[in-house]
């Protein structure tokens, strides 16, 4: 299976594309990036071709491709690889409306190639340890659940509304929005927030707190910020309490590291990071979407799981706006 | 001093071990333990060297008795507190100092009028780990604080006398109970409240706030956890110039893991470096023998109480309850 990779925009593409390269039966074909500089040096440390536009990737005798665009050219992306018969991954948030999202998936429908969410964490070990348990009964019914997904400042196009369509709220309620829906098999109604920016210098939020109403009835929280500073040891994390009538389950989903201690100047300073020796979740994600091409069961997020793991995101922006709850599904604006 | 413990349930009987054995209480003489079952006044009067009785008119009426330590039900705090002001006597009583507006302001008018002290006891303010979580956001060490998160959870406290926690018309419930614990430090840490958000599925509580500052809250609130749990808190600061984080499972310094008659034990230890039900009490006599203010007067618990029963309101209503009485 070949696959392309159209635009670098997102770190996340150098996970992706080291797993292509460790999969077996597929291969890198090409990589199109507008930021020439860029898609040079990821076409050379990938080993493959470099397209300065992305139509000529999708002109190349290639099965799929993952897009990891800044989130606002996600649409453009994705319908151009639909049409030209191209199954797609595309980075999270699938897009930055309702409209271009579903656009997304109607395109992919139609060209009837398979469209995927890339949403890794489903993939990480503890999580799917997780979603056994609840599936097990172990915590009986689910009541409530309170998460987080911490990060560090991102760089760049992440700052620019237009490119990333919103800022913390945007970048990280979409994983933990994800999870809740694919481990309780239920639907957000409602989500009430308070966003703001309040710990950089930025032109963008950085920092919220979700409430959330699930159609199970379970009550949920979450909070996307990106509060860890420099000196965090590790990029953030992805946490979930979950309170059962049975029992409670406590996720710290890359917890599974050792500590490093370096002291460049002597025994007085240094500094501190975690060292990760969990599952390989980009890789397996990259798998269940193989499977998914190839008609196979999978655990993969479709288009319809970014849509609705993205409008938890866009209601809480408007819930901050009217400073009130917000209902969902939003609908197509 | 002669104070008069109120109440012999599980937390007069912690206040009886502070009083027993932390070197400054050792002025303070516990002349009279109440409460309504004998035998329950009697066993800490023994251990105290006190008198132990039913009838709360032997306390008011020794005019030795200059204070009362009221560690009782929270529905019944206003009753109590007003008969002992009326006695003249100055007033320590447990958190929450009711859970309504109107039993709390009558209960700090009690005291104004009787010209005695109030003081709650909110207890977190003196554990040693909040207490130096105060002062590292007060230094300014970390930055300005914008988005706080703290957790107190553990299983339902089924051990209290007639399961009384479970009546909310008693305790107040989850929020008004417990994490007022956290919402308490927050104010007093970080200033007050503007915007409450909060949802409730039975005992647990999930609770966002909108401070003065602009800061964003979200406080965990749970006694839905399984029975045998351990009672588990957090707390958690992002600020502009850094991070600060503690809980209180991560930092147990002992854990005693045994084999008993088959039965796996495990046990964990964190030593308090002094007892903070002990510091609280030591503060309010302080405060009675220097005439200051409490640091958590009266008027400082009304208001944390109007913060969570807000939040409470909140949960029932659905909608952001904005402080100062309007709804968002």
């Amino acid at each position: 299976m070949k696959f392309g990779i159209i635009s670098f925009a997102h770190m996340h593409a150098y996970s992706y594309a080291r797993a292509l390269r460790e999969i077996p039966g597929v291969a890198l074909a090409g990589i199109a990036d507008a930021d020439a500089e860029r898609g040079k040096a990821a076409a050379a440390r990938f080993q493959t071709e470099y397209y300065p536009d992305y139509n000529e990737l999708l002109a190349k005798d290639i099965d799929a491709v993952i897009i990891c665009s800044a989130n606002a050219d996600h649409k453009e992306h994705a319908v151009a690889a639909a049409r030209a018969k191209k199954h797609i991954l595309c980075e999270k948030p699938i897009s930055i409306s309702v409209a271009d999202a579903q656009a997304m998936i109607d395109a992919a429908s139609e060209a009837g190639v398979v469209l995927q969410t890339a949403f890794p964490v489903r993939h990480c070990g503890p999580v799917r340890q997780l979603k056994a348990v609840v599936e097990q009964g172990k915590l009986g019914e689910i009541i409530a659940i309170n998460g987080t997904n911490h990060g560090k400042m991102p760089p760049g196009w992440f700052l620019d509304p237009a490119k990333a369509g919103g800022g913390a709220v945007m970048d990280h309620t979409v994983h933990v929005a994800d999870l809740i829906r694919w481990i309780c098999k239920t639907e957000f109604t409602e989500v009430y927030a308070e966003v703001d920016t309040l710990l950089h210098d930025v032109g963008i939020d950085d920092c919220g707190m979700l409430t959330m109403q699930l159609a199970s009835g379970a009550i949920c929280s979450l909070d996307p910020s990106w509060s860890r500073p420099d000196a965090f040891p590790t990029w953030g994390d992805v946490t979930m309490q979950v309170i059962g009538t049975k029992g409670v389950a406590s996720l710290d989903a890359f917890r599974q590291v050792g500590m490093v201690y370096v002291s460049p100047g002597g025994s007085s300073g240094g500094s501190v990071y975690e060292y990760g020796w969990g599952n390989d979740a980009d890789k397996e994600m990259v798998e269940a979407f193989i499977k998914a091409v190839k008609g196979e069961p999978n655990e993969g997020a479709s288009g319809l799981d970014g849509l609705k793991a993205m409008e938890v995101a866009l209601a809480a922006y408007e819930s901050a706006k009217r400073t009130a709850p917000v209902k969902l599904p939003l609908g197509v604006a | 001093m002669h104070v008069a413990l109120i109440g012999a349930g599980t937390m007069g009987s912690t206040h009886a071990h502070a009083y027993k054995s932390f070197p400054g209480l050792s002025q303070v003489k516990v002349a009279w333990v109440f409460d309504k079952a004998h035998e329950r006044a009697e066993r800490l009067a023994q251990l105290l060297g006190a008198r132990a009785t039913t009838r709360l008119e032997d306390v008011l009426e020794d005019e030795l008795v200059q204070a009362v330590d009221i560690c009782l039900p929270t529905d019944l705090h206003r009753p109590f507190t007003e008969q002992a002001a009326a006695a003249g006597k100055h007033v320590f009583c447990e958190k929450p100092i009711s859970i309504t507006l109107e039993d709390a302001r009558a209960m700090v008018e009690a005291c104004r009028k009787a010209g005695v002290t109030l003081m709650v006891g909110h207890v977190l303010r003196f554990f040693a780990e909040y207490k130096a979580a105060h002062e590292l956001v007060r230094s300014g060490r970390i930055g300005e604080a914008k988005v706080i998160r703290a957790t107190r959870a553990s299983a339902f406290p089924r051990w209290a006398s007639d399961n009384w926690f479970a009546d909310e018309r008693r305790s107040g419930g989850p929020i008004v109970d417990l994490i007022i614990h956290d919402i308490d430090w927050i104010r007093w840490t970080l200033g007050e409240v503007k915007r409450v958000y909060a949802k409730r599925n039975g005992n647990y509580a999930l609770v966002t706030l909108r401070l003065e500052s602009g800061a964003i809250c979200h406080v965990e609130g749970s006694w839905a956890h399984p029975e045998g749990s351990p009672f588990t808190t957090k707390l958690e600061i992002a600020a502009t110039g850094g991070l600060f984080a503690m809980d209180n499972q991560s930092s147990t310094p002992l854990h005693v893991q045994r084999n008993v008659d088959g039965q796996y034990v495990h046990e964990r230890f964190s030593p308090a470096p002094a007892d903070p039900y002990a510091l609280e009490l030591v503060h309010f006599f302080e405060c009675l023998k220097t005439g200051q203010t409490p640091l958590t007067h009266g008027e400082e618990a009304i208001r944390t109480l109007e913060v969570v029963l807000a939040a409470n309101e909140s949960a029932r209503t659905g909608k952001p309850v904005t402080l100062g009485g309007a709804t968002a």
